[in-house]
């Protein structure tokens, strides 16, 4: 019992460095390399965990391996952009300017119940509605409807919105963001001043926002 | 850049070990079989030596040997200093063939053969 407890702990720290060297591509799972590699290591993560008879070392070295030539072929994908053809699929058009292709959907062996199911759970009822669906390498069909079925937007209607920015955060749980707080900025003294205004602490702060253009938003912690 | 060069910095800290590993490996059987031939004339030293061997190297072996291999050796072991000291010669024989046995799996396992691969 004790083993597998401690085995657990070694593979799972093993796997989240991994996956943080991998980066977020690999939860995304851009390419089809990163799916077999995510498939693969989670699958050989947890043999050790559960069959005390292998080494945990027949673990950590696949996975150390898989991440190398994870992050090697990504990195050589957007150094040498040519090689792109040779490892990985492209996206396919299945319908291009509202005409359906069926001759690209045949090459991605994907039937026309299958098109029109993806395009419902898009919103989308009708064929005629979309002017381009694409599927894209990561298997999703992306759908873009024709104008006059689209949203309109605040630039359709001819209206001026003002821009809120991008907000950051800067306190999380009573915890200053230092990330939040450079990307926002500010430095921890200004943050301080700002918040002695308001008569608050970092510590009583659940959620304290920032966004580019200065508006600052505060959600405090619930009184026990 | 980063995680390139450290994935690539553990790559190659990996294959460093696995070659550490593969020499150490083949040097650990190679001393178990002398210790084996030199058994065919049994003494307490050299049992005595034989298990202090094992004692020494079974730690690091269970690094890369499954735990049921490493049991069979330990068995074969501890069998073949029962069978020196019941004076049983059939099972001494047994045990120290089977000693050899095990000198090859070791290094059977590490051996880049196509068996090994497929």
């Amino acid at each position: 019992m004790t083993t597998i407890f401690i085995r657990t702990i070694i593979i799972y720290v093993v796997l989240l460095t991994s996956m943080r060297l991998m980066g977020k591509r690999q939860i995304g799972e851009l390419e089809l390399s990163d799916l077999i590699t995510t498939l693969l290591v989670s699958e050989i993560a947890s043999l050790p965990i559960t069959d005390t008879n292998i080494p945990v070392s027949h673990a950590i070295i696949p996975i150390i391996i898989l991440l190398t030539f994870e992050v090697v072929s990504s990195w050589l994908l957007v150094k040498f952009p040519f090689i792109k053809k040779y490892i990985s699929t492209h996206s396919t058009m299945l319908i291009d300017n509202g005409k359906l292709c069926p001759s690209q959907m045949q090459k991605v062996r994907l039937t026309a119940t299958e098109l029109i199911s993806e395009l419902r759970q898009n919103g989308i009822s009708s064929i005629s509605e979309v002017q381009y669906a694409i599927l894209e390498q990561n298997g999703k069909i992306s759908v873009i409807q024709k104008p006059e079925y689209r949203q309109p937007t605040a630039k359709d209607m001819n209206i001026k919105l003002s821009d809120s920015g991008f907000y950051n955060i800067v306190i999380e749980n009573g915890m200053v963001n230092s990330h939040g707080l450079s990307a926002a900025g500010l430095s921890k003294n200004s943050l301080n001043d700002m918040l002695k205004k308001k008569g608050l602490k970092p510590k009583q702060i659940y959620l304290m926002l920032i966004s580019s253009e200065g508006d600052i938003e505060i959600i405090k912690k619930e009184k026990k | 850049m980063k995680s390139l060069i450290i994935s690539v910095t553990l790559f190659l800290l990996v294959a460093l070990c696995i070659i550490i590993n593969v020499g150490y490996i083949h040097s650990t059987a190679d001393k178990i079989e002398k210790a084996a031939v030199g058994l065919a004339e049994p003494t307490e030293e050299k049992i005595s030596a034989l298990e202090e061997l094992w004692k020494k190297n079974e730690g690091i072996l269970g690094l890369s040997l499954s735990s049921t291999f490493l049991e069979n050796v330990s068995k074969t072991v501890v069998s073949l200093r029962c069978a020196h000291e019941s004076g049983d010669a059939a099972e001494y024989e047994k045990n120290r063939a089977f000693l050899f046995h095990c000198a090859e799996g070791i290094r059977g396992l590490e051996r880049l053969s196509i068996e090994n691969i497929f």
